[in-house]
């Protein structure tokens, strides 16, 4: 169980305004610059090359070029080393459907875009904390 | 014809058997008339002559014993001894007499006082007592005829005739006999002169012996056991009686027989003829006629029965044809050709037969098209009846049509069966299914037509109305086409509803002359079906498309608010986020003017947020996917989050948000989030329209409802405008919007949320004085 300045976090989005908001909102909320990742599609390769010690959160945009978000679930899922990292779903898809379907997927958390930017500290730090959290509308 | 010439027979016979036994009876009256008069003559002949010859006899002995030779010796011999001197002359004398009278067998002169033979012609009976018969006594009496009786002597048949001899004084002093040759007597009794070669005459005794006959038996050879005889002419005769008649004679033979008694020498005299002699005449002109007549019978017979052939075959043939009609055979036909009676009746009848064949093939031939034609109707209305029930089970025209025409093809086994669709926009038509002959390779995609095509089927939909081609050959209309070369007859029905032809239904068999009226009328029946199943196959595929198609326009309208919302999103993201962060200050200090400008920027940003929230909620609402949840609702804690919440939307301006509700107001039902947000937005409605005053959130309830009272003291709105506040995208003042933000849903939102509860929602308000929205829930939970 880390904090949030000792956790190292990917950001997968390809929306390069969205990647960056998530960046600093997660700077804002504490985390190390240098813990913090991002990509801009499937997120296996860039870890098994760049960061091959994993990381402790993955927020996770669904709708990615390549693969979704799903298949990566499954792909990090099912890998030995990756496995039991946290993936938090950071998405603008945020239809009861779109819910249900992440819930049902076996994802560890929901945030819903626009992100609330007053409150991700604490949804980060509870998320990290292991709590669950599902957050559609904000 | 056997019988005809039995009974013939029979008649013919029983004719010259009559006439035959007529002419035999006749000839037989006659031959016996004839017969007995003669026997009579014979007999008056016979017993003459026996008469005469006795007579004689008599006549000869008397006068014999009184010639003076004889009395004088007879007188000397009784007086004296001297025989010896009396007896040769007397012996001389009777010799003499004997001899010139051949019928006296020995004369004897027997002594009247003594009895003793005194003389006899036969030496050695002289001397000997000769006292015992008749002739002696009577003798004494009177000349006399003795009976035949035995003789003693010689046990001979005898007669004896005999005469007293008187003595010259007259007395009787002896008794001159003579035995008579009974020869001469039976001579003439037993001459059958005019008796023909059977017939007799005989002499019977009064002791039933037969003293002459030609079966006359000698007493000598019989010894005592002389037979008697016996019939009915001879106990006539020794009955005294005299006649004729007709009887079995002693011998046992039937007999004409005369039959008389002679008195003198007491004996019976019958005549006799064998009736079989006697008769024998007529028998044989009874047997002529018979022969004659059985002959001609004969020969008419054979003639009768040649003839009853020739006319009996004819009439035997037809009887036994009629019989063969009758048993059934009526391909029996009376082989008669003559041009008599015989051959017009043989005609007539094999004719009658004839017609009479016709109109039973005809019925039988009837029974069967009617059984056929039943049978055709039973299974017409079973399939009248699946089509029936496929057209309610099946609504998919592509399932239905092609299960109807095998259905048809498959019970009436036609050549071709074809539906076929009026094509809406070209007015043509189709076709749509087809089940054919397995070699007919029919593809639907190729047959098109167009209102003006000619063909029959062409001309069905055009005119409405069933056609039957009997024989598609003799019809003009008929399109002669190589993928159905066999078509012989053709029938085609419109499948129509009211006046409209969604289709034909068109049969096609490779015989002619298929179709009936009744065929037309039953499937026209079953055409109707058809195009009831089509019909509703019809309105099924337009609801199933407008269903599609609602449900298609509503999964778009999902989609694209979802793609709305998350597009949106994605830059808000950013434009919210982004504003947000340097309002931190996370790129340095902002001036009070930067610091201003973006948090304009996050405010519209939020507002836009709001937005499409409230777009997606009432898209939800609207499609019926939002559900309410209820529970135990406290009113007091619901509002005071609610103004909480709604205190930074005044902040700034001079308004003070108030709660009037009873602590003891108890919990309604309702679901807490859509309350809160009913709420929230009513409160956030009135701190957007109110620059100045107070907010005022009120609650009071009675035994049904609850009501709460959202009251505010802004610029209000005309009464008339207040329905237009609870539309969807309706704001009123445009300008003033824009100032105060707002989507224009939040209230339509409200109202749904309000009625899903099963309450009510409605505004009180009037320009310039401020308005109050009212929520009246219900106090239990009957809401939807």
């Amino acid at each position: 169980m880390k904090t949030v300045s000792e956790a190292r976090i990917l950001v997968v989005e390809d929306d390069e305004n969205n990647r960056l908001v998530a960046v600093k909102l997660l700077e804002l909320a504490g985390a190390l610059i240098s813990n913090i990742f991002a990509t801009a599609s499937d997120p296996l390769p860039y870890l098994q090359t760049m960061l091959p010690q994993g990381v402790d959160l993955i927020l996770l945009d669904l709708q990615l070029p390549g693969r979704d978000g799903y298949e990566i679930l499954k792909d990090l899922r099912g890998h030995p080393k990756f496995a039991h990292t946290l993936v938090v779903v950071l998405t603008a898809n945020v239809m009861q459907q779109d819910v249900e379907r992440v819930r049902a997927a076996g994802f560890d958390g929901f945030i819903g875009k626009p992100i609330n930017g007053p409150r991700f500290k604490e949804w980060i730090q509870r998320i990290l904390a292991g709590e669950s959290v599902w957050t559609a509308v904000s | 014809m056997a019988r005809l010439t039995f009974n013939f027979l029979l008649l013919s016979l029983i004719t010259v058997s009559a006439v035959g036994y007529l002419a035999y009876y006749g000839a037989r009256q006659t031959l016996e008339n004839s017969v007995l008069s003669r026997l009579d003559a014979i007999a008056d002949l016979k017993e003459a002559e026996f008469n005469r010859w006795i007579t004689d006899a008599r006549g000869d002995i008397k006068l014999m014993a009184e010639s003076s030779e004889v009395w004088q010796q007879t007188e000397r011999l009784t007086q004296t001894e001297d025989a010896e001197t009396v007896i040769p002359s007397l012996k001389n004398y009777l010799t003499t007499a004997d001899a010139t009278q051949p019928d006296f067998q020995e004369i004897f002169i027997i002594e009247a006082a003594s009895g003793t033979i005194l003389f006899s012609t036969n030496h050695n009976n002289i001397g000997k007592q000769d006292t015992a018969e008749n002739y002696f006594i009577v003798g004494l009496l009177g000349t006399t005829v003795s009976n035949v009786y035995n003789s003693p002597t010689n046990g001979r048949p005898t007669m004896t005739v005999a005469t007293p001899i008187h003595s010259n004084s007259g007395e009787t002093i002896a008794v001159l006999a003579a035995h008579l040759d009974l020869n001469y007597m039976d001579r003439v009794i037993l001459g059958r002169e005019g008796l023909g070669a059977t017939g007799e005459t005989y002499l019977v005794d009064s002791l039933r012996i037969l003293v002459a006959a030609n079966d006359r038996v000698d007493f000598e050879v019989a010894g005592a056991d002389v037979p008697t005889v016996q019939s009915v002419g001879i106990d006539n005769a020794l009955a005294s009686q005299s006649g004729a008649a007709l009887y079995t004679n002693y011998a046992g033979e039937p007999v004409l027989g005369n039959y008389r008694w002679l008195n003198g020498p007491k004996l019976a005299l019958l005549a006799e003829i064998p009736q079989e002699e006697a008769f024998a005449p007529a028998r044989q002109l009874g047997f002529t006629i018979v022969g004659a007549g059985l002959a001609s019978t004969l020969f008419l017979a054979v003639a009768i029965y040649v003839l009853a052939r020739r006319v009996a075959q004819p009439i035997e043939d037809v009887t036994k044809t009629a019989v063969q009609v009758a048993a059934g055979d009526l391909y029996a036909t009376a082989g008669v050709f003559t041009d008599d009676e015989i051959g017009v009746l043989a005609r007539t009848f094999n004719q009658m037969t004839e017609r009479l064949r016709r109109s039973y093939d005809s019925l039988e031939t009837r029974v069967m098209i009617r059984t056929a034609e039943l049978a055709k109707r039973a299974q017409q209305l079973d399939v009248i009846n699946q089509v029936a029930r496929n057209a309610n089970s099946q609504l998919e025209l592509n399932t239905l049509l092609p299960s109807v025409t095998a259905l048809i093809r498959d019970r009436f086994n036609y050549y071709a069966v074809l539906i076929l669709l009026v094509n809406e926009e070209t007015g043509g038509l189709f076709l749509s299914a087809a089940n054919t002959a397995e070699n007919v390779d029919l593809k639907t995609a190729d047959w098109h037509s167009t209102p003006e095509a000619p063909g029959i089927i062409n001309h069905v939909a055009q005119t409405g109305a069933a056609l039957v081609v009997n024989d598609v050959r003799q019809e003009p209309r008929y399109l002669i086409t190589d993928v159905l070369p066999r078509t012989r007859s053709e029938l085609a029905l419109p499948l129509s509803i009211g006046n409209k032809v969604l289709g034909v239904l068109d049969l096609q068999s490779i015989h002619p002359n298929v179709f009936s009226l009744d065929d037309v009328q039953v499937l026209q029946t079953l055409s109707d079906q058809i195009a009831v199943a089509i019909r509703n196959a019809e309105l099924f595929q337009a609801a199933q498309l407008s269903r599609a198609e609602a449900e298609e326009a509503n999964r778009l309208k999902s989609q694209f608010l979802a793609n709305m919302s998350h597009e949106l999103r994605t830059p808000l993201n950013a434009v919210i986020n982004f504003a947000y962060l340097l309002s931190m200050g996370v790129e340095g200090q902002l001036t009070t003017g930067q610091a201003d400008m973006i948090n304009r920027i996050q405010d519209a940003g939020r507002h836009l947020l709001g937005v499409v929230n409230d777009i997606l909620d009432l898209a939800k609402i609207e499609s019926g996917r939002v559900e309410i949840f209820l529970e135990n609702v406290l009113l007091q804690e619901v509002v005071k989050g609610v103004l909480s919440t709604a205190s930074g939307l005044v902040k700034g301006r001079p308004i003070e948000l108030r709660q009037e509700i009873p602590a003891d107001l108890p919990p309604i039902k309702a679901d807490r989030g859509r309350i809160r947000q009913v709420l929230l937005n009513l409160v956030s409605n009135a701190a957007k329209f109110t620059e100045e005053g107070h907010i005022t959130v009120c609650a009071w309830g009675d035994n049904d409802w609850v009501t709460i009272s959202v009251q505010d003291t802004g610029i209000g709105m005309a009464t008339e405008d207040i329905p237009k506040a609870f539309a969807e995208f309706v704001q009123l003042d445009g300008g003033l919007t824009r100032r105060v933000g707002g989507t224009g849903l939040g209230l339509a939102i409200s109202q749904k949320f309000v009625e899903m509860h099963g309450g009510h929602i409605w505004a009180e308000s009037t320009v310039g004085q401020g308005s109050i929205f009212y929520v009246q829930l219900p106090r239990s939970k009957n809401g939807k």
